[in-house]
Parts: structure tokens; sequence; C-alpha cells
């Protein structure tokens, strides 16, 4: 298909909306820099108008979402660097949706929840920056333009860590600067190599993804070396074993926003990233490589969770609990079967909700009590009950209990992954039973027991937090009792991403079900 | 507690009389979960335990009657002593048993791997920077600033760079 008929094919909407997606909080952060120069009093007015106008854009989107198309949608195509193939092409489709939903709520929800120490103006402008460009990544359908905006969103972690953060901000935010950097220059690479590799095959050069995985032919050797090359650096960004120990010391040093953002959707980009240019772009390695990834997963899952049961900080606990978690979204993701792959997609939205939420609640643990040492704290659960009640939802959300979304996600994965990860599977389970472990402890001992006299004054959940985790809370419930409406979107392109891989290679997934029948 | 159950109760009548034959609309129960296991319902026909069920039937039958015959002998007849008050006092010593493998060697050996973390996975990146620090630390001090040093060196290469040409017969 050439990228015209992709176009015509694709919603005949005439206002671009992706497009209006990624410009709204850019000019939203022109706006918080501008205007709020001249009345301070409406720099958060400004960055909230933005901020919702994005997210209502994003649910317009979920609302229009033709769930019986499995291609990409709401397309917007246009020549931008024409001599190099390098086009502004944007499009959805039931894996991105959802990740673009989610950013859609995330931002607005947290610039009205939390509010920095110091310097409103530039930390509003760099948070609005940081939307655009995460939005910019999951609508990119052009290699070139998916690297600027997968390197635009370091800019403002980067200055949110450093400068509104915690004790060791610089420290964090140079290690995480420095480790997301090294993993693009392997996909600044792959990237460029895989539009000159596949020129003669596409007949001239392209960034477009759609064209380079449709009509792209790439040897096998080279195919292998582009996978693991944009592998590496969504690796870094997932994070897999062993390049994850920027995580801890990130989530942990960043303000909580930082937190939400970075656990809600960046490390999102890096499992979306296996998953849109590592499977659809490389079906063949992506196959090859299984065995290499499960194992990283399974490793990420065991590893991850044992080292969170041992964190005396409590921050820290809810950072390494993602390593886990991540674990399963790249298990499941590899383990290319319908149900597997499109549990992973879910997963990647609960854990954005269940850790974003996670992250919120020590937050507002730390603006009363000055620490997040898990010594330090007890029996807040009789000071604060609402709170409790608040953090035990969230908390059994992560670890996966029925009902709630965190299981739909995790169950789905680990049964899709049976038939073709089936020993990773069985140690990967295990990792089920060490998040209760890590998370129960660590409420029995913040939350259980006779708080002392430091923790009496411990103040109950105030209105506006109240609202704001109400928030994270109904979206844990609904998606945990009717997950339909939500895999209804996602499975038809996961499916037909499948399809894609078995068209290419000598995979064929496992017929599912009715065995014997 | 009794209204919560009389809630429940009544919403667990309610919910299995939709399932009784009368309108195929009132099943979406059975479907509520449909996408997520819907595919994974399988059938035990055609695996080992459905082709061997007449086996295991006897073996069930046999082990309830050798479960018979035991509590007959220890306590009708008092052939036997009884040995199991003491482990179901305490609870098959069970949580006795998990508290001490977890708490011993499961607290250690999680300990030990959150060490390898901090100071192995975590030092490697660290020493990584401290020997970009390090390196650069000697290697700035070449940079003197005198131009006529810049110069001696820039001739030095020349000169070893040609030397390196001769030899190797490239300008021949």
């Amino acid at each position: 298909m050439t990228p015209a008929s992709l176009a015509a094919s694709s919603s005949a909407l005439g206002f671009p909306i992706l497009t209006a997606l990624v410009v709204m909080p850019l000019v939203g952060a022109l706006g918080v820099l501008w205007f709020g120069r001249l009345r301070n009093e409406w720099t958060k007015l400004i960055a909230l108008v933005a901020s919702i106008t994005t997210g209502a854009l994003s649910l317009w989107v979920l609302q229009a979402f033709d769930t019986s198309d499995a291609g990409f949608q709401f397309v917007s195509l246009h020549e931008w660097i024409p001599a190099w193939g390098i086009s502004w092409h944007l499009g959805i489709d039931g894996i991105s949706l959802f990740l673009v939903v989610l950013t859609g709520v995330l931002f607005p929800l947290v610039i009205a929840g939390v509010d920095p120490h110091h310097d409103e103006r530039p930390y509003l402008a760099w948070l609005l920056v940081l939307e655009a460009g995460v939005m910019g990544s999951f609508v990119s359908l052009d290699l070139f333009l998916f690297f600027v905006f997968f390197e635009i969103v370091l800019v403002p972690m980067y200055f949110l860590i450093g400068g509104w953060g915690y004790d060791q901000r610089v420290y964090a935010a140079t290690k995480f600067f420095l480790f997301t950097m090294a993993g693009s220059a392997f996909l600044l690479v792959g990237i460029v190599a895989t539009a000159m590799l596949s020129r003669d095959a596409v007949g001239e050069i392209t960034f477009d993804v759609v064209r380079l995985a449709e009509q792209g032919s790439l040897s096998v050797d080279a195919g292998r070396w582009l996978f693991v090359a944009f592998a590496i650096a969504f690796a870094v960004k997932v994070p897999l074993f062993p390049v994850h120990t920027w995580l801890p010391d990130a989530h942990t040093q960043a303000p909580t926003a930082g937190s939400v953002i970075l656990a809600g959707v960046l490390l999102k980009m890096g499992t979306y990233g296996l998953l849109r240019f590592g499977v659809y772009l490389f079906p063949e390695a992506s196959v090859w490589a299984r065995p290499m990834l499960y194992t990283l997963a399974v490793i990420g899952i065991i590893y991850g969770a044992i080292a969170a049961t041992m964190q005396k900080d409590l921050k820290r606990l809810v950072a390494y609990s993602s390593v886990a978690h991540l674990g399963f979204i790249v298990l499941g993701t590899f383990a290319l079967t319908d149900q597997s792959v499109s549990g992973g997609v879910m997963q990647m939205v609960n854990h954005g909700v269940s850790t974003g939420a996670l992250f919120l609640l020590v937050g507002m643990i730390y603006e009363r009590r000055h620490t997040r040492q898990i010594a330090e704290l007890r029996g807040l659960q009789q000071v604060a009950p609402v709170f409790a009640g608040f953090f035990m939802i969230v908390m059994l959300s992560s670890i996966g209990l029925p009902g709630l979304n965190g299981f739909v996600g995790e169950f789905l994965i680990l049964i899709g992954s049976f038939d073709t990860a089936r020993w990773w599977v069985i140690i990967g389970t295990v990792g089920v039973v060490l998040a209760a472990l890590y998370l129960l402890w660590a409420y029995q001992r913040v939350f259980h027991g006779e708080p002392d006299e430091a923790n009496r004054g411990f103040a109950e959940l105030r209105l506006r937090e109240g609202l704001l985790l109400s928030a994270f809370v109904a979206i844990i419930i609904f998606t945990g009792v009717y997950p339909k409406p939500m895999l209804s979107r996602i499975e038809p392109s996961v499916k037909a991403l499948i399809e894609h891989v078995e068209a290419r290679t000598d995979y064929r997934q496992p017929v599912q079900g009715l065995a014997g029948e | 507690m009794l209204i919560p159950l009389v809630v429940l109760s009544v919403l667990s009548v309610i919910g299995g009389a939709m399932q009784l034959p009368f309108s195929k609309n009132l099943h979406f129960l059975e479907h509520w979960l449909e996408p997520v296991v819907e595919e994974s319902e399988r059938s035990i026909k055609g695996t080992w335990a459905y082709d061997n069920k007449y086996v295991l039937l006897g073996v069930a039958i046999v082990v309830a009657l050798a479960g018979i015959a035991l509590s007959l002998a220890v306590y009708a007849k008092r052939r036997l002593p009884a040995v199991e008050p003491k482990v179901l006092e305490n609870a098959w010593y069970y949580d006795a048993t998990v508290a001490r493998i977890v708490g011993g060697p499961g607290v250690a050996a999680f300990d030990g791997i959150t060490r390898f973390d901090a100071r192995v996975v975590d030092g490697a990146v660290n020493g990584a920077g401290a020997l970009a620090r390090g390196v650069g630390s000697v290697v700035r001090r070449s940079q003197t600033g005198f131009v006529r040093a810049y110069a001696a060196i820039i001739a030095l290469g020349t000169v070893v760079l040609l030397a390196w040409f001769v030899w190797r017969g490239w300008l021949a």
C-alpha cells in the first residue's frame, strides 16, 4: 500500500485530531511561559486548560475509535523532508489507543492534584512539553519522527527530576539521561540503517513505519542486528535487567508528578516500542530473539520483586515493583499469542494507573511525614483510615487481585504465554506471589500497629487528594470488573500484528482451547 | 452482619435464577469475562485424567476406605496411638515451617540479591562513570593551551604516520 491509499482508507476525518493532541500541550507550555509571566495566577489555569483539552481530545478519540478496523485510524500524513522520505505520519490503532488515552488523562490529573514546591511556571511548562513528547511517541508512524519525540521526552524529564526532585536529584537525573541517551544511540543507528537497507525493497528511502513493515524485506542477519539495536534502546526504557538501575534512582528522586508520569507512561514507551518497532518491523528477529527476551523478562519479574521486598524506602519499593511488572509485559509481548499480547497491552495501561496512584500515595505520605523510610512509619491506619483504604485498594490492584484491573492483564499474559513460553511462565508466576509479599509486608509495617508520637499527627486524606485518587480507583475497579470494552478495542490490532508475524515467518500461534473436541 | 448477608443471598438467588432457561438474553453473566477467558475454556476430554477416570475413581475409593479403616483402628479399637492431635494443634506446623524458612535463609537470600543489585549491577554503572571521569582527568592534562606544544605533537604525529606508511610500502 502506498501512503496515499493508506491515508484514504483511514477514517475520513477533516480535523487532524492526532496533530492537535501533540500540539495542544506545546501551545499550553508556551502559554504558561508567556502569559504566566504577565499574570502569575494564570499559570496554573493555562496549564490546566491545555492539559484538560488534550485529555478531552484523547477521550474523543477513544469514543470515535472504530473497533472493527484493525489498522491505523485518524491518520495524518504530510511530507516533511521528502528528500529523505521523512514525513509527519501519525496514526493510532488498538495498541496505542489506550496509551494515548492514559497520557491524556494522567497529565491533567497530576497537574491538578500535585503542586510543585517552587518555580511553578517552568515546572508546568516542562510538564506540558513532556506531555507533547510522550503523545508524539505514541502516535508517530514515522521512525524519524518517533525518534525526535523519543528524545524530546528526555529533556523535560531531566529538568523535572534535577530541578524539583529530592536530595540526590542531580545524580538521579544525570543517570537517567545518560542511560537513555546511550540506548538512543543504538536506536538512531538502527533507524538510519533500517531505512537505508530497505531502500531496494521499498523502492526509495523512507522512514515510514507502515511501508517499511509491509514492503521492506531485510536479510535475516540484517534484521536481527537491527532488532538488537532497537531492543537495546527499548530495554533501557522499559527497563529490563540488567539496565534497570537508573529507574529506582530516578523514581525515588523525582518529584511526585515526575514519578507518576515516569511510571505511568514513560516506561510504556519502551514496551510499546518493542511491540511497534520491534515485533512489527522485525518479525523474523522477534521470533528468533524470544528465548532471550523471555529470560530477561522473567529475571526482571523475580529479581525486581526480591529487590522490592528488601527496600527500606517506600518509594524505592514501588520503583522496584515496576521492574517486576514490566517484566510481565515483556513476557506477554514476546509470547506472541493473541491473549498474551493483548494482556501485555492492557497491563501497560493498568500498571500506569495503579503504580501512578501508588506514587501519588507515597508522595502524600512524604508531604505529611517528610520521610519515606518504612521503619519510621507506623500505625497510619488508625489515624487516617480513609487514606489507608485508598492505599489498600490501589495496592491490591498492583498485586493483581481479581476484580481489580491488575488481575485481568496479568491473567491474560500468563495464560496466553503458557503455550509458547511454558517454563518461563511457571517461574514468572512466582512473581505474582512475591508481589503480594512485598506490598502486603510494606502495608503491614506502615499501616498496622500502634502509631507512635511522630505518626499520631498524620493528617487524614484531604478533599482534593481524595478526588484525585477517586479518579484512579474508578478506573481500577471499572477495568477490573468489566474489561470487555477495553479488550475489544485492543484485540483486533493485536490479532493483525500476530498475523503480520505469521505471514513473514514460520512461527504459528498455537491453536487455543477446544482441545479434543 | 445480617443485612449484608441478606443482600448477598438475595443477589445470589437472582444470579442463579438468571441462568435458568427462561431467555438467552438473561445469560449475559456467563459471557461477562468473555475476552479474558473465552479462548482458554478448555475441554478436559483427551487428557490423561479423562482417559483413566475409572482408575482414578478406584484410587479415590481405596484411599477413602483406608482412611475409614485407620480411624476405626485408632479411635474405635484403640489399637494404634493417635499422633495427629499435636500436629493439628500446631496447624500441621505449616506456619512455623514457613516462618523458619522465610525468616532465615529467605531473608538472607533476598538481602544478598538486593546487595548484588546495589553493589554489582549499579556498581558497574557507577564504575563506568568513574572510569570516564578518571580517564578524563588524566587526558585533560595534555590540553595545556601552549600552541607550541600542540604544534610539536602534530609534527610528531605526522612523522609517526609517515613512518607507518613508508613501512607498509603505501607510498612506494
